[in-house]
């Protein structure tokens, strides 16, 4: 199947194993990311070239470069495009691993923070942050409520992952239908919720959220890069290290215990550390859903699913093709800007219809 | 030497196993044999770890099992369960590979790709080795499982034993291959595997097994040598089925015949 996928997409690659084919793709994947990195810097509402942008990040550390720039392309670089360019590689990168790390845990690949409802609690327990925290007059110094929001969306990540876990685990067996059905109940209930805080919310505490909710990535600034990298960064590093036990959890908890993995380590460390980069992706830049559904999905048609490969190969995708949305929602309706989690929903859903109707032999819904 | 001591589960009222005590000794095939539910799989899991007794103890080379590293009890025992239920494209190979996964401090060496082909070759799933497993039948299936916990314990680290247990290894298998299946266990005693193994049909057990352990309803009824477990009397009272034991014609060991059949029987004629 997934060298039929292949042998499709690069008709004279016929590589024998993953393996080799998958150091090809990751190869493949970091000229893409620095292409996207290169265009996301370069277009916009003010056009930056490659040059340019050297010369001002010369500039700023004391290096004199040939090339000129204005001051508008100056600030522009400095204080809007590059943080957004560095937040998107981050959420990405992000989303992708924390999708491919949860679909391991749940041995199914419909498993998206999105669909099952984490994202959801993690957006819920930062509104209620927000709103609450306003209404007690409950002030706490400016580094550290900036902090506090992504520590309440990561605390309500987990809390979500924990009990999405519990209800649709019975004897380490994920039932699907239960996941996604535990899923849909989840993303209702913190609707409904957000709903009901919204009555206690000022008129610029709702909009402020209807736009973050819906994903954005406008207001991208250093200090969300700074509040995002240590949540988002540590599962990326972490991750990693835990790839041959999500592998061996793909052939079921008691074989993957048989092949002397801690099972039970493994999954806490999952779950933790998914919940640390969705909290933070939520906070920093509200809901952004299906990446963390789409891109596992196509490189596991790539390069197989072996997480040694597809937790960096996420991470490199995921950048890429969050960088990639973002350049289309800022550009599509110039001046003006498309929410990104509209666009990625946009176009995420109608894959996860093609996923469920596809392919029965997977048997991804029993 | 794994070593069984008075086990007994019970979950609420019911018991499942029943103050059972056995032995599986380096290099030799135990089977256990015995009707649908009678703990079959409940003892198996408690020999392996995964569920716990209520009363007893298993010991694995003298050491309570639970005092083992994960790690390094991995790689001297090696477990196949009933239903592997992976359902992720890897290929069959990387699928043998996962049974290398205690012994491995990085990456794979080719002393490991080795092993997985020598593994496969085993047990008759050579050609198969570049298919994605959720496409494979299920015999094939159960054939690349077997292959991949051979891998699992393919050498023996320095002077410790090893040991296989099997839940039921040749359910989906075609005649050829629950008997190529048999064959493997047995060399790997050979090689001085303490093999244990379920098996539904007693001929099998019979022709390969060194000891017979009988179970009913959670008790041990009889264990020893297939000649001295395999008695009309024992079977019909365990699976309550009118059967023939008598000498297999070419081998030496007996042969179980069921007596109840479509057919009348020719006495009766």
């Amino acid at each position: 199947m997934a060298s039929t996928a292949v042998a499709r997409i690069f008709p004279g690659l016929r590589v024998r194993s993953n393996r080799t084919r998958g150091s090809v793709v990751l190869i493949g994947l970091v000229l893409l990311l620095a292409l996207m990195l290169f265009l996301s810097v370069d277009k916009g509402a003010v056009e930056i070239s490659l040059a340019q942008c050297l010369s001002i990040i010369g500039g700023r550390i004391g290096l004199h470069l040939p090339w000129t720039f204005t001051v508008q392309q100056e600030a522009t670089l400095i204080s809007i495009r590059l943080p957004r360019v560095f937040l998107g590689l981050l959420v990405g990168a992000g989303l992708g691993v924390s999708g491919a790390a949860m679909q391991g845990l749940f041995r199914n690949p419909l498993a998206d923070p999105s669909l099952i409802g984490i994202s959801s609690g993690a957006a819920l327990a930062a509104t209620s942050f927000v709103i609450v925290g306003d209404a007690v007059a409950f002030t706490l110094p400016p580094l550290l409520r900036l902090f506090a929001f992504p520590c309440a969306a990561f605390a309500g990540a987990l809390v979500t992952t924990i009990l999405v876990y519990r209800l649709a685990t019975i004897a380490g067996q994920t039932i699907v239908a239960t996941l996604l059905l535990a899923g849909i109940a989840i993303n209702a209930l913190a609707q409904a919720l957000s709903g009901f805080l919204t009555f206690y919310a000022t008129d610029t505490q709702i909009r402020s959220l209807t736009f973050w909710k819906l994903g954005s990535m406008g207001g991208s600034t250093w200090s969300s890069v700074l509040v995002a990298s240590p949540f988002i960064l540590l599962p990326i590093f972490l991750f990693p290290r835990l790839s041959r036990a999500l592998n061996a959890l793909l052939l079921g908890e008691a074989e993957a215990g048989h092949l002397g993995f801690d099972i039970e380590r493994v999954k806490r460390e999952t779950v933790v550390l998914v919940a640390l980069s969705v909290g933070a992706s939520v906070a920093v830049t509200g809901l952004i859903s299906f990446v963390g559904l789409v891109v596992p999905h196509l490189l596991r048609l790539m390069i197989g699913p072996d997480h040694r490969r597809l937790i960096p190969g996420s991470a490199l995708l995921g950048a890429s093709l969050l960088l990639c949305a973002d350049l289309i929602a800022r550009t599509i309706v110039s001046p003006a800007e498309l929410p990104i989690g509209v666009l990625t929903a946009i176009t995420g859903a109608p894959f996860f219809l093609w996923l469920l109707l596809r392919d029965r032999k997977w048997r991804i819904i029993h | 030497m794994i070593e069984a001591r008075a086990l007994r589960v019970a979950i609420g009222p019911k018991i499942l196993l029943d103050g059972i005590s056995l032995e599986v000794r380096a290099g030799e095939v135990v089977a256990v044999i015995g009707p649908n539910g009678a703990g079959k799989s409940t003892l198996r899991k408690v020999l392996c770890g995964d569920v716990q007794p209520t009363g007893g103890e298993v010991f694995m080379d003298q050491r309570p099992l639970d005092d083992w590293p994960l790690t390094e009890r991995a790689r001297v025992r090696a477990v196949m369960g009933q239903d592997s239920t992976l359902s992720f494209p890897f290929t069959v190979l990387e699928v043998v590979m996962m049974g290398r996964s205690p012994h491995l401090k990085g990456a794979e060496g080719p002393r490991d790709y080795e092993i997985a082909r020598a593994a496969l070759e085993d047990v008759e799933a050579t050609h198969l080795e570049e298919r994605l497993y959720p496409t494979l039948s299920g015999g094939e299936r159960q054939r690349v499982q077997l292959a991949r916990v051979l891998a699992q314990i393919w050498e023996a680290p320095a002077n410790c034993s090893r040991y296989l247990l099997l839940d039921e290894p040749t359910s989906s298998l075609d005649l050829s291959h629950q008997h190529s299946t048999l064959e493997v266990a047995r060399k790997f005693a050979r090689e001085g595997v303490g093999v244990l193994v379920i098996l539904h049909d007693l001929n099998l057990a019979a022709q390969y097994a060194d000891r017979l352990l009988m179970l009913k309803d959670g008790k041990l009824v009889a264990s020893g040598q297939p000649v001295a477990v395999l008695t009309s009397e024992t079977i019909q009272q365990t699976f309550a089925i009118p059967v023939i034991v008598t000498q297999h014609p070419h081998l030496d060991c007996p042969l179980v015949l069921p007596t109840r059949a479509r057919m009348k029987s020719k006495d009766e004629g």
